[in-house]
């Protein structure tokens, strides 16, 4: 049961979840009914190549796009329905990080407006603000002096850390991660990285981790899916899934991730994929993957293979592993 | 340490002439800024070696690109080089007219870069863009180069190729689109190809493959490869030699095992250390590198990293560290390595 997947102390759970959208050309199926849930104080990672769908399963959950289908509880209430006056209260435990530093935060306000903003819209008592600003501008790595200054003056790992600052700002359970260190150098990503980790740790967040590196993926998370084309193909622990990949994409993937190690990367077997992803607007029919995949056989073309347990929570839609 | 191959050819020594493509020494370039001078590239050495491809690391603004950019003289209006020599196959490029520097580009010298889908023009054919260096750099090929344009294509794996050669940009995918890059950047059969994170833009898995084509259409045809990078799992797997930058100065420097395996400046350590590696399955904590790389409009007048270094002295910060070498084929520019280097002479 897909329920499962997750266990029962699941502080969020995603079934057969949809987001269609309509385009001159047909219907773009980004995503294609994904089901997960995520525990109280884990990191979900959640991994896959552009267009595969990763970005809108995230904003679907925020309720930044209206679902199409399928149901999303959050500590065992059912959001998918709610009006956006409902939400609200919700919104107050659920937050965001946005990739890019530059984009997310307004130019024209003081970081200190930036970090109150969601404060003012839930209501936190006003003499509380200023102080909370300071607080949590300490907390993520910041000068507490800093909230005069607008986000121009800072690097793009200190607008980062202005971003989280915002989402810790109505002290969140849970905080959707949308590649948060992608737009940063390699150097930076480390202390973006491990002050999340810290937060986590300190405030007993909840994170789904959205990103392309798998590398920083599996160092960062509990568990991980890996998403083609709409779809779940694979779920499981962290180190589970990097050691013992079941389904072909999952594979290939891993192969394809540099090492920064000239001799293993010698050593490597690399599984090199043909071609290119297919468009949403048309996917394969039966496995998605079949396209690209060197183990599809004739019933992979016909057959939708679900989500089947192999044990231990690691999950895997194909027909063939 | 054992004796690899790339270590027999020796490093950083300018010496055998034949062995060197490009020649840097001491270049130096600004940008002049209404707030003042920007000096991004604040002296750098280095020589290029036929056949090699030789890996540049660095992050944003440590001035990889624009010591390309210098070569190609592709700086803009605000960008000059204010000092040092640049020498290409034996001649030298800093007296040349801007006339002969455009013979260069794409006929001796090509340069691809990171954004595959602004890098080509929406409004002409691929066929059509790439034409034009052959028409540029004189081809009179009785039918106008398609021969030549199929066969490129072929060879960076655009099928098939006669009817794509009339498509146009959006109807690629950004792999494709890296590929035709490719394809055009070779077609005049250049010396030396530099590639400006090829790959920066593209998924894991089609970062595979157009790394796998360089390296194949390299061995084919011999052609020199700068690759310029910030990502070290692509230069571990991809590099001969490496340089590593920061704040506008050649680090570090050697083969890709000696940066690697033997990391001598501290911030090649650094970088190393704040990256995860996929392949071991402790959960350690990442050790990043803390603060800010170095503000170039007033550059530091000691080390570029002496504000983050772990082991600053005070000589760092007062003067810039010589360069050192540490092994015939490895240099670091740090007085730690240079002190170490007295002391064991002692």
């Amino acid at each position: 049961m897909l329920g499962n997947m997750g266990g029962s102390d699941a502080l969020l759970e995603v079934r057969d979840l949809m987001k269609h959208f309509s385009v001159p050309g047909g219907l773009v199926r980004s995503v294609d009914g994904v089901s997960f849930s995520i525990r109280a104080g884990e990191t979900l990672g959640l991994v896959g190549e552009s267009g595969c769908g990763k970005t809108t399963t995230g904003r679907t959950i925020v309720r930044l796009y209206e679902p199409t289908a399928g149901s999303i509880f959050f500590q065992g209430q059912e959001l998918t329905h709610l009006t956006q006056a409902q939400m609200l209260p919700w919104r107050k435990k659920i937050q965001m990080i946005f990739q890019d530093p530059y984009a997310s935060l307004n130019p024209r306000m003081t970081v200190s407006d930036i970090v109150m903003e969601p404060m003012v819209i839930h209501k936190v008592p006003k003499d509380e603000r200023a102080d909370r600003v300071r607080r949590l501008l300490t907390l993520v790595g910041l000068n507490s002096e800093h909230g005069n200054r607008y986000p121009h003056e800072f690097s793009g790992g200190q607008r980062q850390r202005i971003g989280i600052a915002r989402a810790l700002a109505v002290e969140p359970d849970f905080i959707v991660c949308d590649e948060p260190i992608s737009a940063l150098d390699v150097s930076i990503q480390a202390q973006i990285v491990n002050t999340l980790e810290d937060l986590q740790r300190e405030l007993g967040l909840t994170y789904l981790f959205i990103a392309h590196d798998l590398s920083m993926v599996k160092h960062i998370s509990d568990r991980v899916a890996v998403m083609y084309l709409g779809d779940i193909v694979e779920l499981a622990e962290s180190s589970e899934l990097y050691t013992n990949p079941l389904h072909p994409y999952t594979r290939s993937l891993l192969s394809a991730i540099p090492v920064p190690d000239p001799d293993l990367s010698d050593s490597r077997h690399r599984i090199v994929l043909e071609g290119e992803i297919p468009s949403p607007l048309n996917p394969p029919s039966g496995c998605k993957f079949h396209t690209r995949c060197s183990c599809a056989e004739d019933a992979c073309r016909v057959e939708t293979p679900g989500m089947t347990d192999r044990g231990d929570g690691h999950f895997v839609a194909c027909l063939k592993a | 340490m054992t004796v690899s191959r790339d270590m027999t050819m020796g490093t950083g020594h300018p010496a055998h002439g034949e062995d060197v493509l490009l020649r840097v020494r001491d270049l130096r370039t600004s940008f002049f800024t209404p707030v003042g001078e920007v000096r991004a590239v604040g002296g750098v050495s280095f020589d290029v070696r036929r056949g090699e491809v030789l890996g540049i690391v660095g992050e944003s603004g440590s001035g990889k690109s624009v010591t390309m950019l210098s070569v190609l003289r592709l700086l803009g209006t605000s960008g000059r080089i204010v000092g040092g020599e640049i020498e290409f196959d034996g001649v030298s490029l800093t007296t040349r007219s801007e006339a002969q520097m455009a013979d260069l580009r794409g006929r001796r010298i090509s340069m691809i870069f990171q954004d595959p889908m602004t890098s080509l023009n929406p409004v002409l054919s691929v066929g059509y863009q790439m034409r034009e260096p052959l028409l540029r750099h004189g081809g009179r090929e009785s039918d106008g180069g398609v021969a030549r344009i199929v066969e490129m294509l072929r060879h960076v794996g655009i099928e098939p190729a006669e009817q794509r050669v009339k498509q146009y940009p959006h109807q690629f995918s950004g792999g494709q689109r890296q590929r035709i890059m490719i394809a055009m950047a070779l077609i005049c059969n250049p010396d030396l190809l530099i590639a400006d994170e090829p790959t920066t833009a593209l998924d894991v898995t089609v970062q595979a493959q157009i790394l796998e084509l360089m390296k194949g259409l390299q061995r084919r045809f011999g052609t020199s490869i700068i690759l310029i990078t910030h990502d070290l799992g692509v230069i571990a797997g991809t590099a001969d030699r490496v340089l590593v930058m920061y704040g506008g100065h050649i680090v570090e420097e050697g083969t890709r095992r000696d940066i690697f395996y033997a990391p001598a400046h501290p911030y090649t350590r650094g970088l190393l250390q704040s990256v995860p590696n996929p392949e071991t399955l402790s959960k350690s904590r990442l050790i990043p590198i803390e603060g800010q790389p170095p503000d170039l409009l007033n550059p530091p007048p000691g080390c570029p990293y002496s504000a983050r270094c772990p082991q600053t002295m005070r000589v760092c910060l007062a003067f810039p560290p010589p360069r050192t070498q540490v092994s015939d084929s490895h240099a670091a520019s740090c007085w730690l390595a240079a002190r170490k280097l007295e002391g064991g002479a002692v």
